[in-house]
């Protein structure tokens, strides 16, 4: 099996800078790793033989996760999804980032894995994608030329593609400051246990005292090539009280953006069926989580 | 997979037919095309990366033009391979060139093709999508193609 294995330089720098260097150095089939969970299972099968890694496992800004004095939370790109998943600085509307992450696949994946790795992937069915869109996070970027912020809804191009540059690394994920009555929730629907959604919703609320929805972020996954957004249906609930009437003409508006296939998982047919049941479900559950507290 | 799609352009079917049956200016349009040789008359060997994520795969394709009528029909065969590793695609294309009543040429094409190998792993389904794409970037790179032409004679 090994015998046409061609030779990859392995690289450990101590600095995001360093990194880029080494990316940049190599050209093209470079490749930084950083937990390896999915780009050590394509190069086993071969799909991908990089001719130098670049590791971004030593380089400890990546490694943490830091409440800012706005509010805000920047989580680096190196951290794991277990570690995402009981992260004590996600509260309130960040908790759908948390909640996503700890769906992802299964313990061992969820040790291995990086918040900064999934989202370079952007597998279009991933459980990141739709929770930093609806959280309305950014993406902080290192490359040749410095470091600069996009947009979680600009970085996700579609089937694959990202923002990222070539010669680019994700550094950090920052989530902005959020209200304490807000509240964020994550749903999937996946055929199996840890596998990737078939469909999966998230959405961040926010409710004034009298329970009605003051500002609201919704996004849909494995339902076309990224994350999608329904502004739409975003304005169309903000002012309601989440009634069931009012959930389910917005969930037409989300429908009518989507943009599945078929794949082994599921039909898109059956996709758009079950895409209004997931956010009905999301309701559903915030406002369980939500009524205790009132 | 069946790939269908039709564009018009703002210049005449004669242009178009050149542009279309010069290998040099389509390297520019083919989104992934780094070269063509001509091989032989009709012939010709392309190389075209095609990457899906992490996933990029150089193909060496021939290129035979099977059947044409100047200026309205050209029917080509394709076959890529990508080195020693199995990946394989194949495609049958037809493209039909006809006037627009308002002036300018419709472009209609039709592709049947066939992955295999590395990119065959992703479902048909998505690579539809993908495929659909890179149709999408072949159009707006060759409709400024056949535009700034024509502005130029």
């Amino acid at each position: 099996m090994l015998t046409s294995m061609t030779k990859t330089d392995f690289q450990k720098p101590k600095t995001v800078e360093e990194a880029v260097t080494l990316l940049k150095e190599a050209g093209d089939d470079a490749r930084p790793i950083s937990g390896g969970a999915t780009l050590v299972a394509l190069m086993n099968a071969r799909l991908v033989q990089p001719s130098r890694l670049v590791s971004l496992s030593a380089i400890d800004e990546l490694t943490q996760c830091t409440y800012q004095s706005d509010g805000s939370v920047r989580i680096g790109a190196m951290r794991r999804h277990r570690q995402t998943a009981f992260e004590s600085n996600l509260k309130a509307a960040h908790q759908v980032v948390s909640g996503a992450a700890s769906q992802i696949a299964n313990p061992p994946v969820r040790n291995m894995g990086t918040i900064g790795g999934s989202i370079s992937f952007a597998d279009p069915a991933a459980d990141y994608p739709p929770s930093l869109v609806a959280a309305n996070a950014e993406i902080e970027i290192a490359g040749p030329e410095g470091r600069r912020r996009i947009p979680a809804e600009e970085f996700f191009l579609g089937w694959y593609e990202t923002a990222l540059e070539p010669g680019e690394i994700v550094t950090a994920v920052i989530l902005p400051p959020v209200s304490e009555s807000s509240v964020g929730q994550y749903e999937k629907l996946c055929r199996i246990a840890g596998d990737f959604a078939l469909a999966s919703v998230a959405v961040t609320i926010d409710f004034n005292a009298s329970n009605t929805v003051t500002s609201l972020r919704l996004a849909v996954g494995g339902c076309g090539g990224g994350p999608i957004r329904v502004e739409a249906a975003e304005q169309a609930l903000i002012g309601t009280k989440l009634e069931l009437d009012a959930v389910v003409d917005a969930a037409e508006l989300v429908v009518a953006e989507l943009d599945p296939i078929d794949d082994v998982r599921g039909s898109a047919e059956y996709r758009l069926k079950v895409v209004p049941r997931l956010l009905q479900r999301a309701f559903n559950n915030l406002v369980e989580t939500r009524e205790p507290a009132q | 997979m069946q790939i269908e799609q039709s564009f018009t352009v703002d210049a005449p079917r004669s242009r178009v037919w050149t542009l279309i049956r010069d290998p040099e200016q389509m390297i520019a349009c083919v989104p992934g095309c780094e070269s063509i040789e001509e091989t032989g008359p009709d012939t010709y060997r392309a190389a075209v990366t095609v990457s899906v994520g992490p996933i990029k795969a150089r193909f060496s394709m021939a290129i035979a033009v099977i059947e044409e009528t100047v200026m309205e029909y050209v029917r080509t065969e394709s076959k890529g391979e990508e080195g020693s590793r199995a990946s394989i695609v194949q495609a049958i294309s037809d493209m039909r060139l006809t006037d627009m009543p308002e002036g300018g040429t419709e472009i209609h094409y039709s592709s049947t093709v066939e992955i295999s190998g590395r990119l065959g792993r992703y479902g048909a389904g998505m690579m539809k999508k993908i495929a659909t794409r890179l149709a999408a970037k072949f159009e707006e790179s060759f409709r400024a193609l056949a535009e700034k032409q024509e502005e130029v004679c």
